[in-house]
């Protein structure tokens, strides 16, 4: 155990847990100890263990233990991915901080603070400070940074694989890379879930110094029991449809023989459905049932948490908005309704539940469509095979580095090698080549090519060897649209008589008019007026309407777990069905098998069928819908070299349809030949040329650097003159400025993220490998048929837009036939407005 | 180029963005946001200005190939006072002085407003909306109601989207012809647009590549 001069004050935190009747776990004791030692290190424990105070005690000891006196300031610095969680984090943290050491001072900063508590923190931070990685990027434009921060001791970076594989991760590395610089010996801890690779996740949060890192997990194990609610009879024509809400009576059994649960849907349009559907099934429910997903106000969201804490609710519908933070001990139920697509995923969600030392954790899978009874089948099976997915850091975004560095020259100016040294020891830029740092730096106090070398752009200036901002518009600017969580243009949801709502997409608002009604977390509301990004609403007596839908977010398929789908379908193609999920499935695989094929481990089966929309492709690789997105372009672009045309792309978790207007024959050699992993890259950056895909990520970069600021909902407009959108400015880049970094940064961020060209590349190979099946079915399979029905469909074209025009029938898009969401009537509305 | 006929009158429909009366020998275009990348800049958002030359450029290409003895501009001239800079007034002046016996004039649009004077070296005439030109009225805005006279105008940046089951969707830039007036795309290149809803009886030329297309 440690030094003696810690003794004493370890004693007191062990009798501090006793009177709360509780002991330290011994990967806490071991945190301490290396925490007491200097060290820095990743603590990696299943959710809900005791993570928090694992890394507070470590810093408190070696406080209680120093002399006292000493210089008040910032002793501990907690980095908390959400907003939302930062509250808890406070309460959790001040129970033993205000014990052990009263006259520490413990606060918050995240964007919902105050002004002049800013000001207050602006002066002097606190001795336990918690925040987020975008709070933290603005306090790093303020001048006096490295005072704020001189005493410090210690950064705790909790629900670090949150963090870790975004952007936002490697805005927080650069922070982090920051803190060392001004304070050397700071030590850092990581807190994360398991992960697959948390030697890694240790390594991007150490960065060059990481082999100096420990490693604390815990030993011990949590039971997991994984049930699936089976329909009794299911779709042989399996299409994400119903979602599930069939399923409705045997869920509320289980909500209604449950202390308390938490019903998980993998969108918040689908919550607001299921919370809808439950209280319309069991009127019961009405005030004990609760609706928490990321676009509903935070004090509501922060009302229906408080009860869920207090046991007064029976059922809490949510999104991932509730897959981290604090734990709820009341519940000790999980229900999740759709496949969680990932292991780790439908783990973490799982340990929701039974949360005390000892707890089981119960989750019970209700599916939304019949395959899904496969994966979730097979992610019990990679449960069994502790198979978790790991988390791949992102590695140099140009676009966060601009951000970073302006925010740098804000605060204390940066000098040219010292800045780039310090970049360098982060683990996201070790390989950031002088090229590229000096395009970045080109890039700020620059700003691309113009027309005369005199010139207006003003941001970063240069003062000899030094890089700083003086612009005070520059600066506000800056300051406003610092961070990276980037989303689609919302618009705040407010009632007339006061009081937020939430926030929905602007593309939702946009197909509505005054006096419509929308469903919107869980209230019936009608539209009033639309005011400065602000929809004004009251409460509507209509019995139903429209639910907005958000965009993206929709995960694919993870690795680990399609591995073992390939599997399970196999087996099952050969007549064994391991378990009641398969079981069920048995009539859906038989009707494949008869009217096509099953997917064997070793074949890769493709179906084909030309009727008068075209040629229908179907191949089913079962490896997630973003390698399959990357398949399906590159079959298309390749089968247009035969002949040009233009497709429109269909793809799912299991396989992709390609639908082209031009027919081709359809043999082994085509097949092959399309699917080849020669010239791999050259064929894709062709692709990413004539796709939109591109330039959708170059949304994401132009928010990052600035180029496109959109400021907070609610907030008021921006100077209408210089408002621009992010694919105009990636057509004029493209255009006029085609060195642009951010550019081709877009082209990899969809080589590795979107079309996971990793992966993509070991599916070419195994598919290389494979025998190849193709059946030329009389009707289109039970496989086929959700690609068949997809209306989200990508267009690839080879041709030019005016041949591609003059075949086109000129069809405008009736508006009409684009409905604003999912439209769903209330049976019992009576009974919502009690 | 598409050739058709409003208000008894023949016109081109160009796909550079601008629409030539053969008879009367007139150029119209509108929204040309000049220096709009610069204000850009001038704000500290990194963007080329580069756009400016070829804007002008193509302009150059049509006057050529048309040779209009008048031109006129539907509005936004100029995107903001912030980006007529000194290098972006003297690029355009220089290509005023090629063509500096084309008779030029200016339907204020609302960032004409706000961008201040014209050079008198631009040797650009300015006028209010409606401009009345032989049978037609020019102006920035549409007309909100039947106008007296048939109008050519601008502002809204229009474009389309048409789909196809088997083509997919795309959008367009586009004209758009309505019983009352004619609605041109924004000739600027670094300049947005709105999607438009026609009505029934309109009719919509759209802008791909190096043609125009009437779409049904």
């Amino acid at each position: 155990m440690p030094a003696a001069k810690y003794s004493h004050a370890l004693q007191r935190v062990l009798d501090w847990f006793k009177s709360r009747d509780m002991e330290p776990f011994g990967f806490q004791k071991r945190a301490w100890e290396a925490q007491l030692k200097g060290k820095s290190g990743l603590i990696h424990t299943k959710t809900g263990t005791g993570k928090t105070y694992a890394a507070l005690f470590g810093p408190v000891i070696k406080a209680m233990s120093a002399k006292k006196s000493r210089k008040r300031g910032l002793r501990i610095l907690w980095i908390t991915p959400l907003r939302a969680l930062a509250a808890d984090t406070l309460k959790s943290l001040s129970l033993p901080v205000k014990d052990l050491l009263p006259e520490w001072e413990i606060d918050l900063r995240t964007a919902d603070v105050s002004q002049a508590k800013r000001v207050k923190q602006s002066k002097r931070l606190p001795e336990v400070f918690i925040t987020t990685p975008e709070s933290l990027s603005i306090l790093i434009t303020y001048p006096n940074f490295a005072e704020l921060i001189e005493s410090l001791e210690a950064v705790i970076l909790d629900e670090w694989h949150e963090l870790l594989g975004s952007k936002r991760g490697v805005l927080t590395e650069l922070a982090l890379a920051r803190v060392k610089k001004i304070v050397p010996g700071v030590s850092l801890w990581g807190l994360s879930a398991t992960l697959g690779n948390t030697q890694k996740a240790l390594e991007v949060l150490l960065g060059k110094d990481s082999s100096k890192g420990v490693l604390i997990g815990d030993t011990q194990k949590k039971e997991v029991e994984i049930h699936t609610i089976v329909p009794s009879e299911i779709d042989k024509f399996p299409w994400a449809g119903h979602l599930g809400i069939v399923l409705l009576p045997a869920v509320l059994e289980v909500i209604n023989s449950s202390r308390s649960s938490l019903l998980f849907t993998n969108t918040r349009s689908q919550a607001e459905i299921w919370f809808q559907s439950l209280l319309d099934a069991d009127p019961d429910l009405a005030g004990q049932t609760g609706l928490h997903h990321g676009s509903i106000d935070k004090k509501e969201r922060q009302a229906v948490e408080y009860l869920l804490d207090q046991g007064k609710m029976k059922c809490v519908v949510c999104t991932s908005s509730l897959d981290l933070g604090v734990d709820f001990s009341p519940v000790d139920t999980v229900i999740q309704v759709g496949s969680p697509k990932g292991i780790a995923r439908l783990l973490q969600r799982a340990g929701r539940s039974g949360h005390k030392p000892g707890g089981v954790s119960r989750i019970y899978c209700v599916p939304t469509n019949s395959l899904e009874l496969l994966e979730f089948s097979s992610a019990r099976e990679g449960i069994k095979r502790n198979f978790i997915e790991p988390r791949t850091p992102v590695l140099k975004p140009l676009d966060v580095l601009a951000q970073h560095a302006v925010s740098v020259a804000i605060g204390s100016g940066f000098e040219y090698d010292d800045f780039y040294a310090e970049l360098k020891s982060s683990h996201a830029y070790a390989d950031l080549t002088k090229a590229e740092f000096d395009w970045v730096i080109d890039f700020i106090t620059r700003g691309g090519p113009t027309l005369t070398a005199y010139d207006d752009f003003s941001k970063v200036k240069s003062e000899g060897s030094r890089f700083v901002v003086t612009d005070s518009h520059v600066i506000r600017r800056h300051r406003m649209s610092v961070g990276t969580i980037t989303s689609e243009a919302e618009i705040l949801v407010k009632y007339m008589s006061g009081g937020r709502v939430g926030a929905v997409e602007e593309s939702f608002v946009s197909k509505l008019k005054a006096g419509d009604s929308f469903i919107f977390a869980g209230k019936v509301l009608e539209y009033v007026k639309l005011r400065d990004m602000t929809l004004y609403v009251k409460k509507s007596n209509a019995q139903g309407g429209p639910i907005p839908q958000w965009m993206g977010g929709r995960m694919p398929l993870s690795n680990e777990l399609s591995l073992i789908l390939r599997e399970r379908l196999d087996e099952a193609g050969r007549g064994i069905f391991a378990d009641h999920e398969m079981k069920k499935l048995k009539p859906l695989i038989d009707l494949q098998k008869s009217w096509s094929a099953v997917p064997a481990k070793n074949k890769i089966l493709a179906e084909h069928k030309t009727d008068r929309e075209g040629l229908h492709l179907f191949i089913y690789p079962f490896e997630g819908k973003l390698v399959h997105e990357g398949l399906a372009s590159l079959v298309a672009y390749r089968l247009s070299q035969y002949k040009k045309s233009t497709f429109t792309l269909s793809t799912n978790d299991y396989g992709f349809e390609v639908l082209s207007s031009e027919i081709y024959t359809i043999n082994d050699q085509v097949l092959r030949r399309v699917l080849s992993t020669e010239n791999l890259l050259d064929d894709i950056l062709l692709i990413l040329n004539t796709s939109e895909m591109a330039k959708r990520k170059f949304r994401d970069i132009a928010r990052v650097t600035g180029l496109v600021f959109q400021g907070y909902p609610g907030s008021g407009k921006t100077p209408r003159q210089v408002q621009a959108s992010s694919s105009l400015f990636y057509e004029v880049f493209r255009k006029y400025d085609p060195e642009n970094m951010l550019i081709k940064q877009a082209v990899r961020e969809v080589l590795e993220n979107q079309l996971e060209q990793m992966r993509l590349t070991s599916t070419l190979k195994r598919i290389s490998e494979s025998e190849l099946q193709i059946i030329e079915p009389e009707n289109f399979s039970p496989l086929a048929f959700p690609l068949l029905v997809d209306r989200l469909r990508e267009t690839l074209t080879t041709e030019r837009l005016s041949e591609r025009v003059s075949k086109m029938k000129l069809r405008l898009e009736k508006e009409a036939d684009r409905k604003p969401g999912i439209i769903i009537r209330r049976k019992n509305a009576e009974n919502r407005n009690k | 180029m598409l050739k058709t006929e409003i208000n008894n009158t023949e016109i081109y429909l160009l796909p550079e963005r601008a629409v030539f009366m053969p008879d009367s020998k007139i150029l119209f275009l509108s929204d040309l946001h000049l220096g709009k990348t610069t204000a850009f800049r001038s704000a500290g958002i990194s963007v080329p200005e580069t756009n400016l030359i070829s804007d002008l450029e193509r302009l150059t290409l049509i006057i050529n190939s048309y040779k209009p003895e008048k031109m006129i501009i539907l509005g936004d001239l100029f995107h903001a006072r912030q980006g007529k800079t000194k290098a972006v007034l003297e690029t355009v002046s220089s290509w005023r002085l090629i063509h500096k016996d084309l008779e030029i004039t200016l339907v204020e649009g609302n960032h004409d407003k706000n961008s201040g004077k014209l050079n008198a070296g631009l040797n650009i005439t300015t006028a209010e909306e409606p401009h009345l030109i032989g049978n037609f009225a020019c102006s920035h805005y549409p007309p909100e109601s039947a106008p007296e006279k048939f109008t050519l105008c601008g502002h809204i940046h229009p474009a389309v989207r048409l789909y196809d089951r088997r083509h997919g969707s795309a959008v367009f830039r586009c004209f758009h012809l309505t019983k009352h007036y004619l609605l041109l795309p924004a000739f600027g290149s670094f300049t947005g647009t709105h999607k438009i809803t026609p009505a029934k009886s309109d009719r919509i030329f759209v802008i791909a590549d190096d043609q125009v297309l009437e779409a049904g």
